[in-house]
């Protein structure tokens, strides 16, 4: 009986509650000129966050170039290695096995 | 504004929306925005809150105004796209901790005591605030939008039974809740 009380309380109270809200009537009031207003804010956001995206990953692509740089000016070049290989002298020259190993002099 | 006998279908000015037609676009949410209102005033009792969730479901909606295929009427596209913003704001507002809830209860008895669609209101929004956030959205959307399992099922995404389920559970909890707060 008690639960039948209950349950019937809480529909009375939906019931009255279920009526539109008397704030819906004054909030209609200007709704679409502060839509507006947050439109613009939207579009000014979506607009910037491709540029903010851009300005983070400089440094990022920065860093991998700087390093790309550094990689290629500190290993030698074959050309390099052949210039110096010719100008040595043949004491120092490496000897190959007939087998392709480096034979120690 | 047009005149209501040239008054374009909702298909025809989401069309002019997506074109860059911001009058169209306002002619629609004019179209919209009272029923969109009304829905978020079941969540809050305060206006800045209420005209903020309504803000947010128009701004959500220009957002994905190209997700909107045209199958169904717009006006079943919009009401999920609002349920589901209603949704997240919940979740928003349960982990900021934001709700006016139980602890304000007796600033509000002496209204609820005063009888009244407000004060019904007002004892329904702080006993639905006690509630899970899904628990909250299925009971509002049942019990005061008088939708039915199926319509939820299909705005939320949730299968029947979880909302039946879950409609169950959160109408033997509201009970508790409501009896604490009437005298």
């Amino acid at each position: 009986m008690n639960e039948e009380n209950a349950h019937d309380s809480l529909e009375r109270l939906f019931a009255a509650a279920r009526p539109v809200s008397p704030a819906v009537d004054r909030l209609e009031f200007g709704f679409t000129t502060r839509l507006q207003a947050q439109l613009r804010a939207a579009r000014s956001a979506s607009s910037a966050s491709l540029g903010d995206w851009a300005w983070r990953l400089c440094p990022f692509f920065a860093t991998i170039v700087l390093a790309l740089a550094v990689l290629t000016a500190t290993e030698p070049r074959e050309s390099d290695t052949d210039l110096q290989a010719a100008l040595s002298t043949p004491d120092t020259w490496p000897e190959l096995s007939p087998y392709g190993g480096v034979s120690q002099l | 504004m047009l005149p209501e006998a040239e008054a374009p279908a909702d298909e025809r000015l989401v069309q002019l929306a997506r074109e860059g037609d911001d009058e169209a676009f306002t002619a629609l949410v004019r179209r919209h925005q009272r029923r969109i209102l009304a829905l978020a005033s079941r969540f809050s009792r305060d206006s800045h809150s209420i005209d903020d969730l309504a803000q947010q479901i128009f701004v959500r909606v220009w957002q994905k105004l190209g997700q909107f295929r045209g199958d169904a009427p717009f006006e079943h596209w919009l009401s999920r796209v609002a349920v589901h913003a209603c949704y997240d704001w919940l979740r928003k507002q349960r982990r900021r901790g934001t709700e006016v809830g139980l602890e304000h209860a007796e600033q509000h008895e002496h209204q609820a005591d005063a009888g009244g669609a407000e004060a019904a209101r007002e004892l329904v929004t702080l006993a639905l605030a006690e509630l899970s956030p899904p628990e909250r959205l299925i009971l509002t959307l049942l019990e005061l939008e008088e939708r039915s399992v199926r319509e939820i099922a299909k705005l939320t995404g949730w299968s029947e039974s979880n909302v039946k389920v879950r409609a169950f559970r959160a109408r033997k909890a509201l009970k508790t809740i409501v009896e604490k707060l009437q005298p």
